[in-house]
């Protein structure tokens, strides 16, 4: 999967999270920005299935924003996922 | 594929969007036996793509407790309905509500690409050519659970206004309900489309109780008490039932034909009605722990 365009997916209600990416530059590898009103207890957390997400789609130089509003794992996972599929094309 | 999931206690089935992570997430504590989580109508057509993403891993990742995880896919003969199937058979749901179903032919090309995915199918009869042809979509294969009826999109097919009381759909309900129980399955009725009307949908649910339907859809949390109520058997019927039972094993053991309770036969019919209704008490908790 390569990230080609600007995409977002999700919602700024509660218990989801607005998932924004965009193409880095080659070689630039994984920039992380998360908002979060929980960021303190679980930016660690969101951090590792941003991760995981990425790494598992084979996806190299993205840049990711994240604006959560309380989303558990496997809400972030399929927004993050839905971003992705609509910024990228498959290689 | 087998017919295992026929037999399920599916008295209410709860409707919840599958592009609201937050009613997801709290849908199972209100106690519908089978929730369904909906990429159809509920969902925006620009939405379709993430709304499958967030099903997917909330049926791969939540835990829904003893509910049974039903999908309704878009209808398969759409382009939004074949990625709804191949998206989803990852996940593996217990069900797809396949909605607008009109002919056996839509239902065995689904079982085709399902293939061997356990995934049984309550096809929707929501159009006349629909409800014409539910016998045939009920018996077009094993994977086939429940057939059911869907009033708003017939009412709009018939040129017709729904009324609180319901006449313009007597006919239509009348004859799903005959042609699940001629094919062997449930019927499931429609939801009552009025969530602040509680009198309505108790009325609605008593109509298809007298017409043969087994359980209802609910479009709304507060709507499941109200349905799990009315197709949960009274106490007075649980112990006729217990009766029933009783006298049918002695009369076995005694090698007894023909047994009679208070007079009347027990024959196979009335011992099957009886097995059902401690089945329901049993999936509300009223027996305790086994079937006695």
């Amino acid at each position: 999967m390569n990230v080609v365009r600007n995409a977002q997916a999700g919602t700024l209600e509660s218990s989801d999270a607005l998932v924004i990416v965009a193409p880095g530059k080659p070689g630039s590898g994984l920039h992380i920005e998360i908002n979060s009103i929980v960021e303190e207890q679980f930016g660690d957390q969101i951090r590792r299935v941003v991760e995981e997400t990425i790494d598992r789609l084979g996806i190299r130089d993205v840049r990711i924003t994240i604006q959560d509003r309380g989303a558990l794992d496997y809400c972030l996972r399929a927004r993050l996922e839905a971003a992705l599929n609509r910024a990228s094309v498959v290689d | 594929m087998t017919a295992n999931g026929r037999g399920r206690i599916r008295r209410s089935m709860l409707f919840v969007p599958g592009n609201n992570p937050s009613m997801i997430q709290t849908c199972p504590i209100y106690g519908a036996d089978s929730i369904i989580l909906d990429l159809e109508d509920s969902v925006a057509v620009s939405q379709k793509d993430a709304a499958r993403r967030l099903v997917v891993h909330a049926i791969l990742e939540l835990d829904f407790g003893g509910a049974e995880i039903a999908v309704r896919i878009n209808s398969p003969l759409t382009e939004e309905g074949q990625k709804d199937i191949e998206t989803l058979m990852e996940a593996a749901p217990s069900v797809f509500v396949v909605p607008k179903v009109e002919s056996a032919e839509e239902i065995l090309d689904l079982d085709s690409k399902l293939s061997a995915v356990p995934i049984g199918l309550l096809p929707i009869l929501e159009t006349p050519k629909g409800v014409l042809h539910g016998e045939e979509i009920a018996s077009s294969c094993p994977r086939v659970w429940a057939l059911s009826f869907g009033a708003e999109d017939y009412a709009t097919a018939m040129g017709v206004e729904r009324t609180r009381a319901g006449r313009e759909l007597f006919t239509a309900r009348s004859l799903v309900a005959m042609q699940a129980k001629a094919s062997g399955v449930a019927a499931l009725d429609t939801v009552f489309a009025d969530v602040n009307d509680e009198e309505g949908l108790r009325n609605d649910t008593k109509e298809a109780i007298s017409l043969g339907f087994e359980g209802k859809y609910a479009i709304s949390p507060r709507q499941v008490g109200i349905i799990n109520d009315l197709f949960t058997p009274q106490p007075a019927e649980i112990e006729k039932a217990k009766q029933i039972l009783e006298t049918y094993r002695s009369g076995v053991e005694r090698g007894i034909g023909a047994i009679a309770l208070d007079g009347r036969m027990i024959d196979a019919p009335v011992v099957q009605r009886a097995e059902r209704v401690l089945a329901l008490a049993q999936a509300a908790g009223l027996l305790g722990g086994g079937m006695e």
